[in-house]
């Protein structure tokens, strides 16, 4: 009789069709019951592009932070920070919409910080989340 | 029982019209979201820079004991400060809030503009024993 492997302590989170490029970064790892992610852009994951809508952009990487957190093995309701970089200022109402309509009890919301600075390969929007699960 | 992820308030700290709580404890986490300087007896953000810095350091405090932990849990803070001379000010409040060597958070500090007045904003993580 053989004990099981122990379940590794470090496990890669992926979205599928969602990379960065070459660069041998996952989409986000769990370590017992902490999730964070790397960057997470609006990427289709059906073109492997980002598109040049900002709407798009938003609708993507929301459907990303759930993909990360339901691959990990929770849900949307464990994320506990989400840092949001913004091109431009004027994109943090597609932000606030997306948001509530994903977090719609006030009481019941992660924490956030929104920062405005440049983003590369036309992204107008890149986030990182920091989920813990039960 | 307690739910998962609930929401911690500071009284009279708020992001306006965002949909941005102060801060949130998920299982035994707590991760604040921009703490800045709002002075809670007037909801807006004093002039002074040393002001500032006092009521930023006493939003973490009031975060950390509305979850329910101490300034003990703070494991990291993340120092936005609008120009270098803010950080003699920080160092200050943070040796009164961290006074023993052997036991205070890691913090890394930005020089970074900062809208709205501040000269300081602040996100911190902690975890509750």
């Amino acid at each position: 009789m053989t004990a099981p492997p122990a379940a590794p302590h470090r496990v890669v989170i992926d979205v599928p069709g969602v990379r960065h490029g070459d660069l041998p970064i996952p989409m986000g790892a769990r370590i017992g019951k902490l999730v964070v992610s790397s960057g997470i852009h609006g990427m289709d994951p059906d073109t492997g592009t980002i598109p040049d809508d900002p709407a798009s952009q938003v609708a993507l990487v929301f459907r990303h932070m759930r993909t990360i957190v339901e691959n990990a093995g929770g849900s949307i309701g464990d994320i506990g920070f989400v840092l949001v970089r913004l091109r431009d200022p004027a994109h943090r109402d597609l932000v606030n919409a997306a948001w509530v309509e994903m977090f719609p009890d006030p009481e019941d919301r992660p924490a956030r910080n929104v920062k405005v600075q440049e983003l590369g390969w036309n992204m107008a929007i890149h986030l990182e989340l920091t989920a813990v699960l039960p | 029982m307690r739910r998962h992820r609930e929401v911690i308030h500071v009284p009279g700290l708020h992001h306006g019209s965002n949909p941005t709580p102060p801060a949130v404890r998920v299982g035994n986490m707590v991760f604040s979201s921009g703490i800045f300087g709002m002075d809670p007896a007037t909801s807006s953000i004093p002039d002074d820079a040393e002001t500032q810095v006092r009521h930023v350091f006493g939003h973490m405090r009031t975060i950390v004991e509305n979850a329910g932990g101490s300034t003990d849990d703070i494991a990291f803070v993340l120092f936005r400060i609008s120009e270098d001379a803010v950080r003699g000010l920080v160092n200050t409040a943070w040796l009164e809030m961290f006074p023993d060597d052997a036991s205070r958070p890691a913090r890394n500090t930005q020089v970074d503009e900062l809208g709205w007045n501040q000269v300081i904003h602040v996100t911190m993580t902690a975890v509750l024993s």
